[in-house]
C-alpha cells in the first residue's frame, strides 16, 4: 500500500558522488548512510528554519489583518504595500527596547525562560512532512517524539512566570501549566486513532498512507471527531482564543510575560505563532492528507499525463513544489480557522477549561478510540475484515461496506451525545429558569 | 448577602450540539462582516464630513472689508470655564470706536465648549472646521489676533456656508 | 520520615497556605476608569475586597461654587462622559425648577430623542468592553461601528461628537438641522437588526452561558440595602425605572416597555440592557413622530410664512400682531435668558434621571447670585460600585471581570 519513507532522497548520494568525481574520490555509500541522513535534516532543517520563520512573520500580519477584516476594518496598510512590512517594523521596534529584568528577579531564569519556550517549537520543524522529500528526520516514532517534545515549552512558561518575581506572572504560568498538561492527553489520544489506522508512528508514512482524494483523508470521513478534538485541543496548547488565560490581557495584564520586554517578549510572542504553525501543520499531516491534492491526482500529473512515482528531473521539482502548495494551503486553512475562532469568541475560566478537558474531551476521544478500534479490527461473519469493505481501501466498493461503516460510527458516537444529552443534563431554557 | 454562585464548569450539563451550533452561528456572523466594505476613513488622504457646526478652532471674523469686528467686551471671556483662557486688550480711539491690542487664546487648555461663541455680541468669534492643531510647542498653541483673525472674504465665506447675509457696514 | 513531619508545612488547620494580597489597577485594562482593588486571595477564591477610589478627582462639585451658572455647563459633560446629556439635562432642569422656567415641548422632545441616543451608545460601549473583558474581541469594534454612526448625528446637532454643551435654561442651544429626523429615522430603523447580530454571537454563546448564568447573583434586599439602582435593580426584579415612576420630559406620553429580569445575575443584567437598546429604539421612533414642529425646515417655512403675514398686514395698514405667531411648543427656547448674567432666585431643587446607570441626581442650592451655593450630584455609579466587594467575597477571582463588567460603572462618576 505505501513504501515506508527513507531517510533521504534517492538523489542525495547520486548528487554528492558526482561532486566526489570532481576530485577523483569514491566512496561506499551503503556504509556512509548515517552521515548522509545527518546532512541531509541539517540542510533540510535549516531551509525550513527560515522558511518557518518567514510564515511566522506572514502569519502575525495575517492574524491583525484578517481580525481586522472580521471587524469591517483594514488592518495595517501604511507600513509596505498592504502593511507587509508592519512585523518587521514591530521587530525593530522591540529591539531597540530597554531589556528589562525586575529586581528581584533570578536573572538566569529569566533569560532562558523565553528559549526553553521556543526550543521545542524549532523542533517540530524537523518534523513535519512538507512534501515527500522535504522532512528533515524520519522518526520511527515521530508522532510520539513530538507530543513528548511539545510537554518541553511547559517549562518554559513556568519558568518565566516564576523567574518573574511577580504575582500575576506566577498566577500565569500556573495556570498556563494546568492547561497544557490537561490538553496534552486529548491531544495524543486524538492521535492515536490516526496511528492506529496506519499502523505506524512515522509521521510521513502517516501522510503517505491518506494518498488519494479527500475522502480518503483521515480526517474527513474517518475520523472527523478526532480532528475535532485535535483541533480544540491545538487551540489549548498553543494558548489561543478561548484558551488564552495564561495571557488573558484584561484578567492578568499578559500573565506569563508581564515582565518580559523587547527582544525576550518578541521571542514569546513569536514562538507563539510558531507552535501555532506547527500545530497546524501536524493536523494537516495527521488528518487532512498532508500534501496530497484534493482531487486524488496532481495538477501536474494531470497535465502531463505522468504518474508521480515516474517523474523525474524537473518535472518531480515541479511535483514537490506543488506538494508544498498543497500542504501550505491546508496548513494556512487550519490557521485561518483558528484566528477565526479568536474573533468570535471570549475566554474560558480556569475552572471551565479544566472541566472542558477532563470530563468532555477526554471521555470523547476515548470512545473515539473505542470506535476506531472496532473499525479497524472487527470481523465480519465469514472471517473477513471489516477494513476490507471500508471504502477507503477498494476503489468501486459498494453500497453495503460504507452502510456498515456509517452504521457504526451512528451508533455509537450517537448513543455518547444521546447520553450525554439526557442523562445528565437539563435543557437550555430549564437550566436558565432553575439558577 | 449574595448567594454563592452555582460554578457551572459541568460539561455535561450543556447541551453539547446545541452549543455547537450556536457558535457556529456566532462564527458565521463574525465571518460575514469579512465581506462588508470596510468602515475605515483612510485619514489624511480621506478627510473626514464635518458639520457647520463643528467645534474645531477658535477664529474671529471681520466683516466683509476686512476691519474688526469685535468691541472688546469680554463677554467671552467672561463665560469661558476656563479661567484666564481669552485675554482680550483693548482701547477707545478719538472717536470711542474700540480698537483691540491684544486677542489671545491659550488652545492649549481650551475644551472647545462654545460658550465663548454663544454670547458674542456681534456675532464675532465662531468655530471652523478645523481639527488638525497640533504643534510642537505649548507656546506655539496660544494664538494672538493675527493668528485668529479671518479676512474679509474668509469671513464672508464663512457666512455664506452657514445661510448668513455678508456683513457690510 | 513523612510528609507530616516536615517542620512548618502543617498547621493544626491542615496544610499551611498563604494568602497572597493582589493589587489590581490602579492601571490595568479592565478597571473602567481608574479604581483600584486591593484583593486577598486564598487561591483562586477571593477573601476580601476593598475598594480604593478618588484617583479621578476633579472637584466637579466645587467647580460649581466658583463659576456663573452658564460658566459651570461645559464640565457638566465630564462628570460622566458616557451620559453627558444626562448630565446635562438634571442640571438644567433643576434650575428650571428653582426658577420655574417654561420649556417648550419641542424643546422636551429634542431632549428626550438626545438622551435616548445618548444612552444608546452608553449601553454599545458597555456591551463592547463586558465582552472584551470576558475576551471577545470583534463586538467591540461592532459597537462601535454603530456609535459613529450616532456620534455623526450628534455632530450635526449639537458640533460636537462627544462633549455636548447643548441644553440651556429652558431650551436648547440650536435647533436640530433640516433633514436631520430622517437621518436619525433611517439609523433607528436597522438599529434593531445590528443588536440582534450582536445576540447572535453572545446571547446563548455556551462559554458566555457558563460564565455569566448565575454569577454574581443580587437579591433585591442587597440592591436596596446599598442603593443600587438603573439596570442592575431591573435585572434583580425590581421594576423601578425613573421614566415610569416620576416621569419627567415628555416619557409619560411616549409607550414603552420596561425591561425587568428574574434571578440578578450577570446574565440578567446584560439581558437587560439588551432589551433597553432595543425600547430606546421605540422611543426615539417615536419622539421622532410626535416631534411638535416636524422637521426644522417644516418649522422654518412656518416662520417665514408667519413673517411674510406680518409684513403683509403691516402693509395694509393692520396690526401685525393680529397674525398669530408661531405655536410656542415649536420655539427652542422658552424664555431669554442673558446667559451671562443669569441669576435664578434663591431656592433648592432635587431632580433625578434615569442614566444609563442608574438614578442620577442634581440637588442644586441657588442663594440669588449667579454663582450657585452649592451643586451636590449624585452618581448612580457610585452605590453601584459599593455592591462589588459583597459580590465578590468567597466567590472565584476569575467572576471578577464579568461582575464587575455587568454592573457597569464609570469611574469619573463615582469620583467626580
Amino acid at each position: 500500500m505505501y513504501q515506508p519513507t527513507p531517510d533521504f532522497p534517492e538523489w542525495l548520494p547520486r548528487i554528492f558522488q558526482k561532486i566526489l568525481d570532481l576530485f577523483g574520490l569514491s566512496v561506499n555509500w551503503a556504509d556512509w548512510g548515517s552521515l548522509l541522513t545527518v546532512l541531509w535534516a541539517v540542510v533540510v532543517f535549516t531551509l525550513i528554519a527560515v522558511v518557518a520563520q518567514a510564515s511566522v512573520i506572514f502569519m502575525v500580519l495575517m492574524e491583525r489583518k484578517v481580525l481586522a477584516w472580521m471587524t469591517q476594518r483594514k488592518g495595517p496598510n501604511r507600513v509596505g504595500p498592504w502593511g507587509a512590512l508592519q512585523t518587521l517594523a514591530d521587530g525593530v521596534k522591540l529591539l531597540f527596547k530597554e531589556d528589562i529584568i525586575p529586581k528581584g528577579a533570578n536573572k538566569f531564569l529569566f533569560t532562558i525562560a523565553p528559549a526553553l519556550f521556543f526550543l521545542p517549537t524549532f523542533v517540530f520543524f524537523g518534523l513535519i512532512p512538507f512534501t515527500s522529500q522535504l522532512l528533515a528526520v524520519a522518526l520511527p516514532a515521530g508522532a510520539l517524539f513530538v507530543f513528548a517534545i511539545s510537554s518541553l515549552s511547559v517549562v518554559g512558561l513556568v519558568l518565566a512566570g516564576w523567574a518573574s518575581n511577580n504575582k500575576y506572572s506566577l498566577l500565569g504560568g500556573m495556570r498556563s501549566a494546568a492547561q497544557a498538561i490537561s490538553y496534552e492527553i486529548p491531544l495524543v489520544m486524538a492521535v492515536l486513532g490516526v496511528v492506529l489506522f496506519t499502523g505506524s508512528m512515522n509521521i510521513g508514512d502517516i501522510v503517505k498512507a491518506q494518498q488519494g482524494p479527500f475522502w480518503n483523508w483521515y480526517g474527513v470521513l474517518l475520523t472527523p471527531v478526532s480532528l475535532f478534538i485535535f483541533f480544540i485541543s491545538t487551540l489549548a496548547e498553543v494558548n489561543r482564543v478561548p484558551f488564552d488565560l495564561p495571557e488573558a490581557e484584561s484578567e492578568l495584564v499578559s500573565g506569563y510575560n508581564t515582565e518580559y520586554t523587547g527582544m525576550k517578549f518578541a521571542l514569546f510572542f513569536l514562538a507563539e505563532y510558531a507552535a501555532l504553525f506547527a500545530m497546524s501543520a501536524f493536523n494537516v499531516a495527521f488528518f487532512l492528507g498532508g500534501y496530497f491534492s484534493p482531487f486524488g491526482k496532481f495538477i501536474l500529473e494531470l497535465l502531463t499525463h505522468q504518474e508521480a512515482a515516474q517523474m523525474t528531473g524537473p518535472l518531480q521539482l515541479g511535483l514537490q513544489v506543488e506538494m508544498l502548495f498543497w500542504f501550505m494551503m491546508k496548513t494556512y486553512l487550519f490557521i485561518f480557522l483558528a484566528m477565526w475562532v479568536r474573533g468570535t469568541l471570549p475566554r474560558l475560566k480556569p475552572d471551565q477549561l479544566m472541566g472542558f478537558s477532563w470530563k468532555f474531551l477526554i471521555p470523547l476521544s476515548l470512545i473515539n478510540i473505542f470506535v476506531i478500534a472496532i473499525e479497524k479490527f472487527m470481523v465480519l461473519p465469514g472471517g473477513e475484515s471489516v477494513m476490507n469493505h471500508l471504502p477507503i481501501l477498494q476503489p468501486g466498493s459498494s453500497l453495503s461496506s460504507w452502510a456498515i461503516w456509517i452504521v457504526i460510527a451512528a451508533v455509537v458516537f450517537g448513543g455518547f451525545f444521546i447520553l450525554m444529552s439526557r442523562l445528565l443534563s437539563e435543557k437550555l431554557e430549564a437550566r436558565l429558569a432553575h439558577r | 448577602m449574595s448567594t454563592s454562585p452555582q460554578h457551572h464548569n459541568d460539561f455535561t450539563q450543556n447541551r453539547v450540539l446545541e452549543g455547537l451550533k450556536e457558535i457556529g452561528k456566532g462564527m458565521s456572523t463574525v465571518l460575514s462582516h469579512y465581506f462588508r466594505p470596510p468602515v475605515t476613513l483612510e485619514y489624511p488622504e480621506v478627510m473626514p464630513d464635518l458639520s457647520d457646526r463643528f467645534h474645531g478652532r477658535l477664529c474671529l471674523l471681520t466683516k466683509s472689508d476686512g476691519t474688526d469686528l469685535c468691541i472688546g467686551c469680554q463677554a467671552c471671556a467672561r463665560v469661558c470655564p476656563c479661567n484666564d483662557l481669552i485675554q482680550i486688550e483693548m482701547h477707545r480711539d478719538a472717536q470711542k470706536k474700540p480698537v483691540i491690542d491684544q486677542f489671545t487664546i491659550d488652545l492649549g487648555r481650551c475644551i472647545f465648549c462654545g460658550n465663548c461663541t454663544e454670547v458674542c455680541p456681534v456675532d464675532c468669534i465662531k468655530f471652523l472646521p478645523d481639527f488638525e492643531l497640533s504643534d510642537f510647542s505649548r507656546e506655539a498653541l496660544v494664538l494672538d489676533k493675527k493668528d485668529l483673525t479671518l479676512s474679509g472674504e474668509e469671513s464672508d465665506q464663512w457666512r455664506l456656508v452657514r445661510g448668513m447675509e455678508p456683513l457690510v457696514e | 520520615m513523612s510528609i507530616q513531619d516536615i517542620p512548618g508545612i502543617f498547621t493544626e488547620q491542615g496544610l499551611k497556605t498563604e494568602d497572597l494580597v493582589v493589587n489590581i489597577g490602579p492601571q490595568h485594562p479592565s478597571t473602567h476608569g481608574v479604581l483600584r482593588l486591593i484583593t486577598t486571595l486564598n487561591g483562586e477564591v477571593v477573601k476580601d475586597m476593598v475598594p480604593v477610589i478618588g484617583y479621578l478627582h476633579r472637584s466637579k462639585e466645587k467647580m460649581a461654587e466658583s463659576r456663573s451658572y452658564f460658566q459651570y455647563q461645559p464640565t457638566l459633560d465630564r462628570v460622566e462622559y458616557l451620559s453627558s446629556f444626562f448630565d446635562h439635562y438634571v442640571y438644567v432642569s433643576a434650575i428650571e425648577r428653582i426658577a420655574n422656567l417654561k420649556v417648550p415641548k419641542r424643546v422636551q422632545y429634542i431632549r428626550m430623542i438626545t438622551m435616548e441616543l445618548n444612552r444608546i451608545t452608553s449601553h454599545l460601549l458597555w456591551f463592547g468592553t463586558f465582552l472584551l473583558d470576558l475576551g471577545a474581541t470583534s463586538p467591540l469594534f461592532y459597537a462601535f461601528r454603530e456609535r459613529e454612526d450616532i456620534f455623526k448625528l450628534f455632530e450635526d446637532v449639537t458640533g460636537a461628537r462627544m462633549m455636548y454643551n447643548y441644553y440651556r435654561f429652558g431650551g436648547v442651544n440650536a435647533d436640530l438641522p433640516p433633514g436631520w429626523i430622517e437621518r436619525c429615522r433611517s439609523f433607528i430603523r436597522q438599529m434593531p437588526h445590528k443588536i440582534d447580530e450582536y445576540e447572535s454571537i453572545v446571547t446563548k454563546n455556551p462559554i458566555v452561558l457558563d460564565r455569566t448564568v448565575g454569577i454574581g447573583r443580587m437579591d433585591q434586599e442587597l440592591c436596596m440595602k446599598y442603593g443600587v439602582t438603573g439596570s442592575s435593580l431591573r435585572a434583580s426584579g425590581i421594576a423601578q425605572d425613573l421614566r415610569k415612576t416620576n416621569p419627567y420630559c415628555c416619557y409619560d406620553e411616549i409607550a414603552f416597555d420596561v425591561p425587568v429580569g428574574t434571578h440578578g445575575d450577570v446574565y440578567d443584567r446584560y439581558m437587560v440592557r439588551m432589551a433597553e437598546m432595543r425600547e430606546s429604539c421605540k422611543i426615539i421612533e417615536q419622539c421622532l413622530d410626535r416631534i411638535p414642529g416636524g422637521d426644522n425646515q417644516n418649522v422654518r417655512n412656518k416662520q417665514a410664512e408667519i413673517d411674510a403675514a406680518k409684513a403683509a398686514a403691516k402693509e395694509r395698514g393692520e396690526d401685525p400682531k393680529s397674525v398669530p405667531d408661531l405655536d410656542p411648543d415649536w420655539l427652542i427656547q422658552g424664555q431669554k435668558i442673558n446667559l451671562m448674567t443669569y441669576k435664578p432666585p434663591a431656592g433648592e431643587a432635587f431632580t433625578v434621571c434615569e442614566s444609563p446607570r442608574g438614578m442620577l441626581g442634581c440637588h442644586m442650592i441657588s442663594d440669588g447670585t449667579p454663582k450657585a451655593y452649592r451643586v451636590k450630584w449624585r452618581g448612580a455609579s457610585f452605590s453601584n460600585l459599593s455592591v462589588l466587594p459583597e459580590l465578590m467575597i468567597g466567590n472565584l477571582y476569575s467572576d471578577l471581570m464579568a461582575i464587575f463588567g455587568s454592573l457597569d460603572v464609570i469611574l469619573p462618576e463615582v469620583d467626580r
